[in-house]
């Protein structure tokens, strides 16, 4: 068991809102800016074991994102995507979906 | 039928041989179809609970920003983000992991996330009572977006592992076993084969002798 802490990756209103919630850790950057810097930086800190992106910058990072979710060797930190102030992206093909029918060969 | 294994000598020694191997193959090919099975069963567990998951985050998410915004339109966003600024205690989360079925899966647990007032760290005279509840909101959110990265990940690793597994089960099932039962039928049938040459043999020794022998008697 280890104490660990959270970070927010966001746009002005998400880090605002989770600021107030108590998660200081906070990062604002545009819907379409690359955060290979930031994650890069988190990363290195292995205190770190959830950081908390909205789906509309996780979109614009998916390929780095990825790569990193490949690579990471313990299970921390944990990269969790949340709607942002807009409600969630609907998407056509659901993450989750594509991961079932990879694993078990039938959708559901 | 299966490909035979290149380079293996038909001999006895070779079949026994085989033969424990096609035991010890069918034997494991068992128990990861066993593994397959229950993995799959703990996935789509972990999956259902994926979903109530985010479903409950995004209604809880959408509510603290319903909340922010109303704070926001009170106050002023500058203000607001003014207010998050200062900032009180930092949650702070205790991950463990977990082992189902020799796949690791994290187990978090938030200390505190729900703080008092004083703990938030704002002040209270030049703020709004929106802000409050937006904070309040948030907090509540946050227990279940760090909920929800948990079986999130969870998930993705039992996935993982289900996908191994059953690879590891259709190679055995298509490939090692019919490859080596494939392999034993081929030795069997050349030591027959060997057996019925040898026996030919002896027989036209015999009679290669028993016309010498006459020959010599006559």
């Amino acid at each position: 068991m280890s104490e660990m802490t959270i970070a927010v990756i966001g746009d002005s209103d998400t880090v605002s809102g989770f600021r107030l919630g108590g998660v200081t850790n906070s990062y604002v950057v545009k819907a379409d800016e690359p955060i290979d810097a930031v994650l890069k930086k988190l990363i290195s800190d292995e205190e770190l074991g959830v950081i908390i992106v909205t789906e509309r910058v996780a979109d614009a990072n998916r390929s780095t994102i990825d790569d990193l979710n490949k690579a990471k060797k313990s299970i921390t930190p944990i990269i969790v995507e949340i709607p942002d102030k807009d409600g969630p992206i609907v998407r056509e093909v659901d993450p989750l979906k594509v991961l079932i029918k990879s694993a078990i060969g039938v959708e559901m | 039928m299966a490909d035979i294994i290149e380079g293996i000598s038909p001999t006895r020694m070779e079949l026994l041989k085989l033969g424990r191997r096609i035991v010890l193959a069918e034997k494991g090919y068992k128990l990861l179809k066993e593994k397959r099975d229950a993995l799959v069963s703990e996935f789509l567990d972990v999956v259902q609970r994926v979903h109530d998951s985010r479903a409950r985050a995004s209604e809880k998410l959408a509510m603290a920003f319903k909340d922010l915004l109303t704070a926001q339109a009170v106050m002023g966003s500058d203000a607001v983000w003014q207010v998050s600024q200062v900032t009180g205690q930092d949650i702070r989360i205790d991950i463990d992991t977990m082992n189902i079925m020799g796949v690791k899966v994290p187990m978090i647990t938030p200390q505190d996330v729900k703080r008092s007032m004083i703990d938030r760290g704002y002040g209270f005279a030049d703020t709004s009572t929106m802000v409050d509840d937006a904070a309040r909101n948030f907090e509540e959110a946050i227990e279940d977006v760090i909920k929800l990265a948990e079986v999130q990940q969870s998930v993705e690793n039992l996935a993982n592992e289900v996908i191994k597994t059953k690879r590891r089960v259709n190679a055995l099932e298509y490939i090692v076993i019919p490859r080596l039962t494939a392999t034993a039928t081929h030795i069997r049938m050349r030591l027959a084969e060997m057996e019925r040459e040898n026996f030919t043999r002896l027989k036209k020794i015999k009679a290669a002798i028993e016309a010498g022998k006459k020959a010599e008697t006559a």
